[in-house]
């Protein structure tokens, strides 16, 4: 499944219909849309918050025993997965918020891949199905 | 574990006893659902309530913006002398609460 979608509020809901649909018509679980789902949001949330993109282009595919999601968006250079890892020991109250949703894309998948192309930021979410 | 009605949008009730509210979410707690949930949660905090709980058990999808929004309050909150907690989850929430590491801070302990 290929589709692109204007950079608006309405990129992550309407992602997530389609990725519903795609779930739907391969027959992935539950748990292995649970993750998709959260990750895929996660990063769309961040397309639409900081990309300044236009548009973005998403591609689902089954590859063998995976699901691949990949994301190119055409906005300023955004690597994700750059980020710091979220402090998950210290103490619950104090410690600093942020880096939760690239720490969740990473605990629910089994790989992230980001690449900076001519075509902008490309993500890929690679789960591997049970 | 459901995760097929991606387009239903939060929905949001409310119980007040006393000192204590429970704002009970039901669906996709997403980008705009955590917005419209710190808007609720910062109409309750201006009352005197003392405890609010937040009920996630019909809940099954939580992103980090709605994790951040139950946090930011919970310290804020605590930290006046008050309380926000999350009274119940769904099994997912429990999942996302849990692999974020802030599930024993939020859920309220039985």
């Amino acid at each position: 499944m290929e589709f692109t979608l204007p950079n608006n509020p309405e990129l992550p809901p309407v992602s997530a219909e389609r990725l519903a649909e795609f779930g739907k018509s391969h027959a992935l679980t539950p748990r292995v849309m649970f993750a998709l789902d959260h990750a895929l949001n996660e990063h769309l949330q961040n397309v639409v918050d900081h990309s300044m993109a236009k548009k973005a282009s998403l591609r689902l595919q089954v590859v063998g025993r995976e699901v691949h999601v990949l994301i190119v968006d055409d906005g300023r250079d955004f690597d994700p997965l750059g980020a710091a890892e979220p402090d998950l020991v210290g103490d619950p109250d104090a410690r600093p918020i942020g880096g939760l949703g690239v720490h969740m894309m990473r605990k629910l998948t089994d790989q992230l891949v980001y690449r900076r192309t001519p075509a902008g930021n490309e993500l890929e979410i690679v789960k591997k199905l049970e | 574990m459901q995760t097929n009605s991606v387009r239903s949008i939060m929905s949001l009730s409310q119980v007040t006893r006393g000192d204590e509210t429970e704002l009970f979410l039901k669906g996709r707690v997403d980008g705009p659902a955590a917005n419209q949930l710190e808007v609720e949660v910062l109409s309750v905090i201006k009352t005197p309530v003392k405890r609010l709980y937040i009920n996630l058990a019909e809940a099954n999808f939580l992103c980090s913006a709605g994790i951040r929004v139950l946090l930011q309050y919970h310290r804020q909150l605590k930290a006046q002398g008050r309380q926000l907690l999350v009274s119940r989850t769904s099994p997912e929430i429990d999942q996302i609460l849990e692999l974020t590491g802030f599930r024993d801070t939020l859920v309220e302990k039985v």
